[in-house]
């Protein structure tokens, strides 16, 4: 597009503006679609998971980590609209548009081995992330009764409300975001050439 | 998704960035009070408010299915417990519920109701359009807006391309009560699909954009006119006061 190369001259801001083409804004909105529909999908294969980031993560591949941070920021809002619990958890999902950029410009989603540890420390970053806004917001439980179950059966066995939540977190994240990582590469990958934005030749 | 009631209340009037103000404010002041009843008088005020804008039932209802798993869980969990637990309220066999957990179980939820209530009326009452335009005029990104506005018409189109694209693979022999394993691969049978419609979409779109001067900077005009009135600002400076106020309190006291 005309509008980044006009912006290509150094410096931190410019690049990262440099990012925001129109091609890229217009992915937000398709990101957000995915955050949501891949949470019905989910639904209607019953599959045991929440798969609410794919589309961040897809966008971070797809555009780099601020147009990631962005979709992420927009579908916590969007999504707020019809449930404002989720308004609480805009910087949760921001920052996994953030790191899953940054690992992605660095080239950790083009072998298995990488993508593994991506998925880990995009859910760490989560897991990290949630746990003051689950404890200090919402007094340790979320609108998933089965995880309050879990937190709960963590707090009886005697630990207390941090590491409960923590240890809830890391065991119903694992493989939510390990599948999220591989869905959104394998998606990204199966996109014909033709409709590939450019930042996906340097992440894929 | 932006599920707006349209009306001609007090509260339609009010300019959406002094909705937006008043959201805020009261979400900064249920999380400085310290008793669960101050907060649940707040959300009776909101219920009130509501039904000045005509629309107490809906926002009951929709702040019931959303508050209510999260009231069950966290008085339950706070209630057993909550680290300051002194005072035994009911014992059940072996398990006793204690006063202050239940307690502070209550004030968790009671703000979260409190901000739930707040965002819905905003919601309720707003027509979008005017929403963005009123966050325009006070300095939003018109691009931060556009996406807001895309993202909103883009969720429900999403869902109907993904309901068409399951039926669509199940038509080809895909099983939805097959084992894990086959529904996770069918999970990219469908993504795959849903994906690459949407990017051929984002082509067109960036076109068609780029076409109307979207990445132009410049004074843009909407077709909408906003009003922010004198009410609209005394609202919203009372509002930076009476936080200011229950912040000075909460420290002070």
């Amino acid at each position: 597009m005309a509008d980044s190369s006009r912006q290509a001259e150094r410096g931190f801001f410019s690049r990262m503006a440099s990012d925001f083409t129109t091609r890229a804004w217009v992915l937000i909105p398709v990101g957000v679609g995915i955050n949501f529909v891949g949470g019905t999908l989910v639904t209607v294969l019953k599959l045991p998971i929440f798969l609410d980031t794919i589309g961040t993560i897809l966008v971070a591949l797809l555009a780099g980590p601020w147009v990631a941070a962005v979709t992420g920021l927009i579908t916590n809002l969007v999504l707020g609209v019809a449930d404002p619990t989720l308004i609480a958890y805009v910087p949760v999902n921001m920052a996994i548009g953030l790191i899953a950029g940054f690992l992605a410009l660095r080239g950790w989603f083009k072998t298995y081995p990488k993508i593994v540890a991506s998925g880990l420390i995009i859910m760490l970053t989560g897991v990290i992330l949630s746990a003051p806004i689950v404890v200090l917001v919402f007094g340790g439980v979320t609108s998933s009764p089965s995880r309050s179950a879990l937190t709960a059966f963590f707090l009886a066995t005697g630990s207390e409300i941090w590491g409960s939540v923590f240890a809830t977190g890391i065991i119903v994240e694992v493989v939510d975001k390990l599948v999220s990582v591989f869905v959104a590469v394998f998606v990204a990958r199966a996109i014909p050439e033709r409709y590939r934005p450019q930042k996906a030749q340097q992440t894929l | 998704m932006f599920d707006y009631r349209p009306g001609d209340s007090p509260v339609h009037l009010l300019n959406p960035v002094t909705k937006l103000a008043v959201a805020a404010g009261l979400t900064v002041i249920v999380f400085l009070l310290p008793n669960p009843w101050e907060p649940a008088l707040i959300a009776v005020g909101l219920l009130g408010v509501a039904a000045v804008a005509g629309f107490p039932g809906r926002v009951a209802k929709l702040a019931a299915v959303l508050t209510v798993p999260l009231l069950v869980a966290v008085v339950l969990i706070q209630g057993l417990f909550y680290p300051g637990n002194e005072i035994p309220l009911v014992e059940v066999g072996p398990v006793t519920f204690w006063a202050e957990g239940v307690s502070y179980g209550l004030l968790v939820f009671f703000r979260v109701l409190v901000v739930v209530c707040a965002v819905l009326i905003m919601v309720f009452s707003t027509y979008p359009k005017a929403m963005m335009v009123a966050f325009i005029d006070k300095g939003l990104s018109p691009k931060l807006a556009y996406v807001f506005m895309a993202s909103l018409q883009f969720v429900p189109e999403m869902q109907r391309r993904g309901r068409a694209i399951i039926e669509a693979q199940q038509a080809r022999g895909l099983d939805l009560k097959a084992n894990l394993w086959r529904r996770f691969q069918a999970l990219l049978a469908m993504m795959i699909p849903l994906l690459a419609g949407a990017l051929i979409s984002v082509e067109t779109r960036s076109l068609a954009l780029e076409a109307r001067g979207f990445s132009r900077g410049g004074l843009r005009n909407h077709l909408i006119e906003v009003p922010d009135r004198t009410t609209d600002r005394v609202i919203r400076w009372s509002v930076v006061a009476i936080v200011v106020l229950v912040a000075i309190w909460r420290i002070v006291l």
